[in-house]
């Protein structure tokens, strides 16, 4: 298996067993955050984007140490940078015709029940 | 216009030079599977995330966690499981690369444990969906019409239900006289005043509110009084919800079950003695696995419980 | 992986025939087992659209072959059982004929022959992608048996039609669905299956492409089918997951009762939808997300075939090597975002409509790049008019043909005259059936040789050619007038409608056209079987043509080459040289000063 060890060799040696406590205990830390805002905060704006900024920064930090996407990342963003661009692209692309139509449409009837009084 | 060029033939060394990235082949594989997977849930989530952001409105709004019975606690003592687990495949793979076998084993059976916990934990979830029948295409909203008289004679089964097998409850006294109030022909009451009942008006949303309601700011809904009792009531959004909830965690929750069983082959091997320092690369890749399966998990907890 | 020891002899144990044939993980054996399969899929495929035909040409006659399952009705056709019939013909061509052959089995064939690697990165996985395919196999046949026949909400499956449940205790059709039965749900699976094995497949391809390639074989010497292969897996891999995502729902739809594709309080009949406020353009978006670069899928592979085709019966370089790849890519890349071409029509946001026109206008562009750097192959060529080369000369032709109609589709205003009439069915069958079928075509006249080490017939071949060059464009063609004129698609019985029944004589033209058509494909079938076992016996090379495969024995053993294969030059060197007669393949190693092409 000598091109396995030569393509093993290639790649760098990666975290050590500190760092992955540390990411596990910063990935305890924001659940327990975003537990905590919904808890005092409740469902709204403030609460919707501290905990969803916590999401990211968890996923990013299991990606990037766990996944060990830092230390592979000359190998591998060709494929993982245009998969977040599709998907992002995706999902806004939907929001017209499945999100603001319906605003849209419900703003109407809004204007429309008041202006007949209802 | 192009000239037939005549490449040097390449130096011995050079003309066995590797064509292709330093990545083992496997490990390109698996990240070419996770970008298809990620293509998955991306859709499967996006597709939540517009329908809930599209149509619900002031008036008729999302269903709340408590609206389905969903604990957001529960969710963030899973999301922790999962994250436990994540580090300790992780560390097996560290542990091999440590030529460390016996701890590498030891730290692909506790994620398999942990993974079984967080299917446990979710089974359990799901029972008390199917308990109070929030379930797609069977919970009620939209209670005008042929919805709400269908409603009305559900209710009116399930306060018999209560009434002969929980004479004890709290709520017994209530429960006895909404079935009066209802009434033999089920037209007693208007189901947007038997929902009201059950919900009591601080949790009737503002598309539900009878016209005539015989309710005070005081008076309690049965469900205020015992929230135990299996009735149902009105949950704008409802199926949506369900048809939401089952379709992410369900799928999350198989591609879990898939990790379980590679995990079950590792230790399988392991038992059998075939198990070595060789079989980093497949700890690192069923690993690679595992981290986007909780990264999936990450983004669902909030969804799905938080926000 | 390695390099290999040379005269590697694979010391296996004897391999049982099943092991050998069935269960193979040889890609080649894979790939042939693909284009088995897809070929009978093909005739099926076939039947299905004759006999769309022959309901549109005698709307009031009996069905020929099948009247006696129509007794009741004087044995002509029902509408339901004609919408199951058109959407069963796109349905298995689409994803039982076109997408197996180009992506299972001349990717399969073509893949580790053409970059020098002896198998593929993962020849277990590559034997489940085509075993995965069975399952789909059973589904989609038994559809047609099940109690309310097949889908027939068309092969785009848009709810409501499509979605309204199966009401328990209610009968298995509600009223106004009939064929939305179980023969629905059949489908929805069998796509699924189809698509967990194409990406398997993709997965595989991609993989061996950039990490197997042999030594000197860089990216950018690579034939155009290889680079073709890669960006169609990379297109899979990528626009898959959505299809499958929204099958899943839509399945979900009919079966648990889940409402997402099903707005609430519709009524059909005396079943009303339960509530629940589903939105039915979600669908389309989900579906046309992925199909839309699934019909990137069914042309780029035939795109790349016919480029080294052409440049091998020519014999002359590709003109513009990376210009044609970066068409490939250019073409792959703006196919994710024009989805919505195929909604203009839908009620969907117009603001997105003009997106999506602007961009589908701009795909004409690495189309049109691709179709000169053919021509300026073939030009001051030493043209051999192989059976393989008159079907790729055939594609370039009248695939301007479908891509020109495909430029007046894209422009908004005009689409709104032109979809749904049968101007789109010219336009469809013009870039599948003249394009990517003769493109497959194509492939098979080329590499049967390398596949049987037996040559198929060319006078035949070129017979083919010839009769289906002409009697598809009589199709085909008329169809492009008639939906201007404004015949619509999917109906029965045009004489239904005054306006529309002025149109039957061309309409019978067509369907006569078709069953000759249809008929003319018989020299095709029998060509191929009777030179699989009588053909004349070929040799290594019998096209004189530079890709690797061609330096590989015919067929190709087990691990394809003697010895690991070293390249020297790009696959294109047609050049005059000083005893090498007209060609430089790939694995030759020259001694001395470059040689240059005069031009």
């Amino acid at each position: 298996m000598t091109d396995l060890e030569h393509k093993e060799h290639a790649a760098d040696h990666g975290p050590n067993f500190q760092t992955y406590i540390a990411v596990f205990i910063a990935l305890c830390v924001g659940t327990g955050l975003s537990f905590l805002a919904n808890l005092f905060l409740g469902q709204g704006a403030a609460s919707f984007w501290i905990i969803m900024a916590v999401a990211v920064f968890k996923a990013t930090l299991v990606a990037m140490i766990f996944m060990h996407l830092k230390f592979d990342w000359g190998r591998l963003y060709c494929i993982v940078i245009p998969v977040s661009v599709m998907a992002v692209m995706m999902m806004i692309v939907l929001l017209p015709d499945s999100v603001f139509y319906w605003h849209h449409l419900h703003r109407q009837q809004e204007t429309a029940a008041e202006s007949t009084g209802h | 216009m192009e000239h037939a060029k005549l490449e040097h033939p390449a130096p011995e060394h050079e003309s066995k030079a590797h064509m292709g990235i330093p990545l083992p082949n496997g490990k390109l594989a698996m990240w070419l599977f996770l970008v298809t997977e990620i293509m998955f849930f991306t859709a499967l989530i996006g597709v939540y995330i517009i329908i809930r952001n599209g149509q619900p409105t002031v008036r008729q709004p999302w269903p709340t966690p408590h609206d389905v019975h969903l604990v957001e606690w529960i969710g963030a003592f899973n999301t922790f499981v999962l994250i436990c687990s994540s580090l300790t495949v992780v560390l097996a793979h560290w542990s091999l690369h440590t030529k460390n076998v016996r701890r590498a084993i030891l730290y692909i059976g506790v994620t398999l444990a942990l993974g079984c916990v967080f299917l446990v934990v979710k089974a359990f979830e799901y029972n008390s969906k199917f308990a109070h029948e929030i379930l797609p295409g069977r919970i009620f909203e939209k209670l005008d019409g042929p919805y709400g008289a269908k409603f009305v004679r559900h209710v009116a089964a399930q306060l018999q239900e209560i009434e002969e097998h929980h004479p004890n409850s709290k709520a017994i006294g209530q429960v006895k006289k909404l079935r009066e109030e209802i009434g033999e022909t089920f037209s007693g009451l208007s189901p947007k005043q038997v929902n009201e009942r059950i919900v009591g008006p601080h949790h009737v949303k503002d598309c539900d509110k009878p016209e005539r309601s015989f309710m005070t700011e005081n008076d309690k809904g049965i469900l205020e009084i015992d929230p135990d009792l299996h009735l149902s009531y009105s949950i704008p959004f409802g199926n949506m919800w369900a048809s939401c909830y089952f379709a992410m965690t369900g799928f999350h929750a198989l591609h879990v079950f898939g990790g379980l069983v590679v995990f079950t082959v590792i230790l399988v091997l392991a038992w059998r003695g075939l198990f070595g320092v060789h079989h980093e690369l497949m700890i690192e890749l069923t690993g690679l696995y595992w981290h986007f399966v909780d990264i999936v998990w990450i983004f669902l907890f909030p969804l799905l419980y938080l926000v | 992986m390695s390099v290999a020891h040379p005269a590697e002899v694979h010391a296996h144990p004897e391999m049982n025939f099943l092991s050998k044939y069935f269960f193979s993980q040889d890609h080649k054996v894979i790939g042939i087992q693909f284009l088995f399969t897809s070929l009978i899929f093909l005739v099926v495929g076939g039947g299905l659209a004759l006999l769309v035909r022959v309901q549109l040409a005698w709307p009031h006659a009996e069905i020929p072959l099948l009247s006696w399952m129509f007794q009741d009705n004087g044995g002509r056709m029902p509408e339901s059982f004609y919408n199951m019939l058109f959407s069963m013909h796109a349905s298995v061509m689409i994803f039982f004929v076109i997408i197996p052959v180009l992506a299972g089995a001349f990717g399969n064939f073509t893949i580790p022959l053409m970059i020098g690697a002896k198998d593929m990165a993962f020849p277990v996985l590559n034997m489940l992608s085509y075993w995965f395919m069975w399952p789909a196999f059973v589904l989609i046949l038994s559809s047609f048996f099940v109690e309310g026949g097949g889908p027939a909400a068309g092969w785009t499956s848009y709810p409501t039609l499509s979605s309204v449940a199966m009401p328990a205790g209610e009968g298995l059709q509600s009223p106004a669905a009939p064929n939305s039965g179980h023969g629905q749900v059949l489908w929805l699976l069998a796509l699924t299956f189809v698509g967990i094995s194409s990406m398997l497949g993709s997965v595989n391809y991609i993989t061996t492409i950039i990490n197997m390639r042999a030594p000197g074989m860089t990216l950018y010497r690579m034939p155009m089918t290889i680079w073709a292969m890669f960006i169609t897996a990379i297109l899979q891999a990528f626009a898959l997951p959505v299809l499958t995502v929204a099958l899943i729902l839509q399945t979900l739809d009919k079966t648990i009762g889940t409402t997402f594709f099903l707005p609430d309080g519709l009524t059909f009949g005396n079943w009303i939808t339960g509530p629940g406020g589903g939105q039915t353009l979600l669908w389309q978006h989900l579906f046309w997300f992925y199909s839309h670069p699934a019909v990137y899928i069914m042309i780029l592979p035939s795109m790349g075939m016919v480029s080294d085709i052409i440049s091998t019966f020519a014999r002359r370089p590709l003109f513009g090597y990376r210009a044609m790849i970066y068409s490939i890519a250019g073409i792959a890349g703006l196919g994710f975002i024009v989805w919505g071409h195929h909604m203009f029509q839908s009620g969907m946001d117009p603001r997105l409509g003009t997106g999506f026109m602007i961009a589908t206008i701009m795909i004409a562009l690495p189309s049109a790049i691709k179709v000169f750097n053919w021509l300026g192959t073939i030009f001051h060529g030493n043209i051999q008019y192989t059976a393989a080369m008159l079907f790729a000369l055939g594609f370039v032709a009248l695939f301007i043909i479908g891509g020109l109609s495909g430029i007046f589709m894209a422009a908004t205003p005009v689409d709104i005259f032109i979809h749904d009439t049968y101007f789109i069915v010219a336009h469809i069958h013009y870039v599948l059936f003249t394009s990517s079928i003769f493109g497959i075509f194509a492939g098979i006249y080329y590499w049967f040789p390398k596949m049987f080490a037996r040559q198929m017939n060319e006078f035949w071949g070129r017979v083919h050619f010839g009769l289906t060059f002409v009697l598809a464009n009589c199709v085909f063609f008329p169809m492009h007038i008639l939906g201007v004129g404004g015949l619509r698609r999917r109906i029965p019985d045009i004489t239904a409608s005054p306006r529309e029944a002025a149109f039957m004589p061309l309409n019978q033209f067509i369907t006569i056209s078709a069953l000759v058509l249809g008929a003319v494909q018989i020299i095709f079938v029998i060509n191929f079987f009777y030179s699989l076992f009588r053909g004349k016996p070929a040799g290594r090379n019998p096209w004189n043509s530079n890709t690797l495969e061609w330096s590989a024995p015919s067929p190709p053993p087990h691990g394809n080459f003697e010895t690991v294969p070293i390249v020297f030059r790009g696959p294109y060197e047609y050049v005059e040289v000083e005893g090498h007669g007209d060609h430089l393949p790939q694995t030759l190693k020259l001694e001395g000063p470059a040689p240059t092409a005069g031009h």
